[in-house]
């Protein structure tokens, strides 16, 4: 009997090698989709070099990625946390499968294909999650601090992260406080990006022109070309006078989502780190769909919450229409010219609220849960598929 | 009062509210769908044409091309004849003789001049020749825009056109002399109306395959096109003016209204569309002008050389002449350089008007707003099905448990630990599967020689009476390979098969509204299929009869029953397809293999278990 993991990683190797053979024209036609490519991590703004080692480079971290997700499953920290059981703990998917739906995703196909630097953030996050609920808090904050580094915005995860890494510490003997504890912690998220940043600067040369074209570009979303966010067309409309103003509330809605998130579920950190994944994919100023592809990555380890779900298949409805609506707006627009801006925008629009009303179910489950566990005698009153 | 009292009923019987209504409901978006287009036509709905574009200024200005011009066109005729007629030459040494000639002419006139080379494969044929193309820089211009004026040597009925030909020669010597033109003006000399274009306008932008040389000589970009067909050797009557473009892309319309101003009001030549010779402007001739305008569209293939400029945003019409009449090569050239004149007078590229319409007249057009929604409302009723489907697996159990009083406590703790969720995990890989099957087909029929495709086209026919079949005969017997499949899965593959063709026909319906409203047509039964239950007699017998209708309306059926209505063969069909395809960018093909027979397929599961 062969190994079901070999099989799906295999599978996904394979089939990933023979869209590249088959279809040798794909990666660089995905390359140059602006839903898959953004500035911040489109493959033609960093280097152009031999296709064939480079695409299986991206493959293999691909398949790292879902080795991540798969130890992640395996601990059952989205079911069984410190403070917190699910109540249909019986209802879940092995490691395999929620790697198996993450390898075989069409959004993380194409953006493995496209070669986005995406999946380099994506390692990051994934691998910091898989250490902190296997115990080791220091490489997650080391694996943090590298996708904060690639990406900026990852920082954001570092609350929930450390609460995470808490409470699998908090189950040993001699835990230490919890405010010591997070302190050390933000030390060393800090050192790891100061030595990251201290090796590009050696590199660069100059470190303020290193920093305003690396974070200040994510910071101040200078370049508004179209992709599948909100902020392009915001910022493309409004009068440079409130530029400033606009780019301070957009940043500080996204980073309020933290706090509120932290509060409410702080017994399931995981849960936490998966909603804010959703939130980064739909509010992040360059967002593309491998943000969504992580999301959707994530979700199947809270596979016991989807029969509290309502409108999945709304929200499934909305982001197929979106892909496919997409790129058909996109083409009327920027090739046939009988659209315009508005039309791809529209569609973007139906795309973030797609990806909103899944990420508004899975809260709704997942407060849910909390609230029957709470109360087992209100167990099931009425529990139904929309 | 009425509307809450009939809410409350619905919601008191499920039965009428998951099952029934939604029907009706489907029922009545294609009826109304149909409907809605067959009301375009009347002077309610439709509109008359009219010029957006100030700047066009069309039939403005007086037409010099007369008089001495004509001798001139006599005398190139004469030497290109000379060459054509030359028996002593065999047929690679004509067409040198020709190019030399045209080389000659064009240079003596002080034109730029270049050549390319280009050769196409497809289905195991060969197309290959030599584009000729010269250029005007405009003397009041900068070389940053350019018209096109294009003169195959085949016309798309492939006739010789030498009348075009020599017509293009003679106005590029006219054109040269005038000082007025503030946009260059390219001279294209191709040998058919099929490859020549699209090998000159991938080259001209850069995106042309191996087998394509690059050009030589470029200009700017390309504000218009206009493609000459005159292959009669008498007087003409009227001018024919063919627009579609490949998949369905149409030029703005004031370029076609444009010609249609100038030919009938500066010129007094009649101007047809869609080959209706005798317009009397009636309800009739108006439907069937548009329902021929949407069937080309529809199939999306290239109706002549102008079909290639529309995939780069370039407006592109063919002038062609036809019947007997008076009008002569003169007042064909007179009504050129009028529209050359329009065309040299727009600032900015053609963007006023519409690029979605169907026209009904030379004069009577009715824009998207108007007529999409009967495409939205077709593609629509898919989506409601699926939708009303979705939510009657969830509220509408096929078969609820009887339970006494006593046992309702058991039942509601059973209820909480044991959750009723749908099975999506068989109905999801179907409609996956099944869709991906569908690159199949496409793939063979993108890639053999032409000589098998009638044969392939019988072995899809057949394929489509076992597939189904024996898929049904698997998923209602199991036959070892599965567990039976429970009435809601059943449910489940229609609705999700229903939810990708709504969708996938819906995105159509923005790109190419023709062919979304043709496959949505097709399709309608698909939305009543279901697996039938009842007595073994008559739910045989009807299941029987519902398979035998339903393959006569599947992709290969429909495919030889037009064919032979048309009395075209498969073989051609199906090889202009494959050239389409691997030449032209064509995506029908995509949209029959990979959207209508994959929902076709799922139809026929769902009918053919109703068998087992």
């Amino acid at each position: 009997m062969i190994d079901r993991k070999f099989v799906v990683f295999g599978a996904a190797f394979v089939l990933r090698l023979l869209l590249i053979c088959l279809f040798p024209s794909l990666p660089d036609l995905l390359t140059g989709r602006v839903e898959v490519s953004t500035p911040v991590n489109s493959f033609k703004r960093h280097a152009k070099s031999s296709p064939l080692p480079i695409a299986v480079f991206y493959f293999l971290v691909d398949l790292l990625n879902a080795y991540a997700l798969l130890k992640i499953s395996e601990s059952g920290q989205s079911i069984k946390s410190r403070l917190h059981t699910a109540v249909r703990q019986h209802v879940r998917w092995d490691g395999v499968s929620v790697a198996a739906w993450f390898l075989f995703n069409p959004f993380t196909i194409a953006t493995c294909l496209a070669r986005s630097t995406s999946v380099f953030t994506t390692s990051g996050i994934l691998f910091a999650v898989s250490n902190a609920v296997g115990g080791n808090s220091i490489n997650a904050m080391l694996a943090l601090g590298f996708a904060s580094y690639l990406s900026l915005y990852p920082a954001l995860l570092f609350i929930p992260l450390v609460l995470l890494c808490y409470d699998r510490r908090a189950q040993e003997p001699n835990a230490p406080k919890v405010a010591l504890y997070v302190v050390q912690h933000a030390g060393l998220l800090f050192a790891s990006i100061a030595g990251l940043l201290g090796l590009s600067c050696l590199i660069t040369g100059n470190f303020w022109e290193f920093m305003s074209a690396t974070y200040g570009f994510h910071l101040l979303v200078p370049d508004l070309t179209p992709n599948v966010g909100l902020w392009w067309y915001f910022f493309i409309e409004m009068f440079d006078s409130f530029r400033e103003f606009f780019l301070g509330v957009f940043w500080l809605h996204l980073a309020s989502y933290v706090g509120g998130l932290t509060a409410r579920f702080h017994r399931q950190p995981l849960f936490v780190i998966t909603s804010l994944l959703g939130v980064f994919a739909i509010f992040k100023p360059y967002p593309s769909i491998s943000d969504a592809s992580l999301f959707f990555a994530v979700l199947p380890l809270y596979r016991h919450l989807f029969p509290l779900m309502r409108y999945t298949f709304f929200a499934v409805s909305a982001i197929l229409y979106s892909s496919l609506l997409g790129p058909a707006f996109y083409h009327l627009w920027i090739y046939a010219g009988s659209g315009n801006a508005n039309f791809f925008y529209a569609i973007t629009l139906v795309w973030s609220l797609g990806i909103s009303i899944l990420l508004a179910d899975t809260v709704f489950a997942a407060l849910r849960d909390e609230w029957e566990q709470q109360n087992p005698d209100q167990k099931g009153a009425e529990v139904r598929q929309v | 009062m009425a509307l809450k009292s009939a809410i409350r009923n619905l919601r008191s019987n499920p039965h009428l509210l998951f099952v029934r209504l939604p029907k009706l409901l489907s029922l009545l978006c294609i009826v109304v769908g149909v409907a809605w287009l067959l009301l375009l036509p009347l002077n309610e709905y439709s509109r008359r044409t009219y010029i957006s574009e100030n700047a066009l200024l069309p039939g403005q200005v007086h037409a010099y091309f007369t008089g001495s011009e004509q001798n001139i066109f006599r005398g190139y005729k004469k030497e290109l004849q000379a060459i054509l007629n030359d028996e002593t030459k065999d047929k690679s040494e004509v067409t040198a003789g020709v190019s030399d000639k045209v080389q000659s002419i064009f240079e003596e006139a002080g034109l730029k001049f270049a050549r390319q080379n280009y050769e196409y494969n497809s289905a195991g044929n060969t197309h290959e020749g030599e584009n000729s193309y010269a250029i005007i820089h405009a003397p009041r211009g900068d070389a940053t825009e350019a018209i096109v004026l294009v003169a195959p040597w085949l016309t798309a009925d492939d006739k010789l056109n030498l009348n075009g030909v020599t017509l293009a020669l003679t106005l590029a010597r006219y054109f040269k002399r005038w000082s007025l033109w503030s946009k260059d003006i390219i001279f294209l000399i191709t040998p058919d109306s099929k490859t020549g274009t699209q090998a000159w306008i991938d080259a001209y932008h850069d995106m042309h395959p191996a087998s394509v040389q690059p050009l030589p000589l470029k200009s700017g970009a390309l504000q218009g096109a206009l493609v000459i067909e005159y292959p009669l050797e008498h007087r003409f009557q009227t001018l024919h003016i063919v627009y579609d473009g490949v998949n369905g892309q149409l030029p703005n319309l004031d370029l076609f209204n444009t010609a249609v101003s100038i030919a009938g009001g500066q010129m007094g030549i009649g101007a047809n569309l869609q080959e209706m010779w005798n317009h009397d402007d009636s309800y009739e001739h108006r439907l069937q002008t548009m329902v021929r305008g949407m069937t080309k569209q529809g199939l999306g293939y290239a109706t002549g050389a102008h079909s290639s400029f529309m995939p780069y945003h370039i407006d592109a019409i063919t002038l062609q002449t036809k019947g007997e009449g008076w009008e002569d090569e003169m007042a064909l050239g007179r009504t050129i350089e009028s529209l050359c004149r329009s065309l040299n007078n727009l600032l900015e590229h053609l963007h006023q008007s519409f690029f979605f319409y169907l026209l009904m007249q030379s004069n009577r057009f009715v824009s998207i707003g108007t007529y999409l929604p009967s495409a939205m409302l077709l593609a629509g009723n898919f989506t409601i099905m699926a939708i009303a489907l979705w939510m009657r697996t969830g509220y509408y159990p096929e078969s609820k448990p009887v339970q006494s009083k006593g046992e309702k406590a058991s039942a509601e703790k059973a209820k909480t630990s044991n959750i009723a969720e749908r099975k999506l995990a068989l109905p999801l890989s179907l409609v996956v599967g099944l869709h991906l099957l569908g690159l199949v087909p496409l793939w063979v029929f993108n890639n053999i020689s032409h000589q098998y495709f009638t044969t392939i086209t019988y072995v899809v026919l057949g394929v489509d009476i076992i597939l189904p079949l024996s898929l049904a005969a698997i998923l209602s017997n199991g036959l070892g390979l599965s567990k039976p499949l429970i009435p809601q899965q059943y449910h489940l593959i229609k609705s999700f098969s229903l939810l990708l063709l709504g969708l996938s026909l819906s995105t159509l319906a923005t790109l190419n509204f023709s062919l979304s409203f043709i496959i949505g047509l097709l399709c309608t039964p698909l939305s009543f299929m279901a697996r039938l239950q009842g007595p073994a007699p008559a739910r045989l017998a009807t299941s029987g009869l519902g398979l035998i209708l339903l393959n006569l309306l599947s992709p290969p059926t429909v495919l030889l029953g037009v064919c032979w209505y048309t009395n075209v063969s498969v073989e051609t069909v199906l090889t202009e397809a494959a050239f389409g395809w691997d030449v032209w960018g064509m995506w029908t093909q995509v949209v029959v293999w990979c959207v209508w027979w994959p929902a076709w397929l799922i139809g026929g599961v769902l009918l053919g278990s109703s068998i087992f």
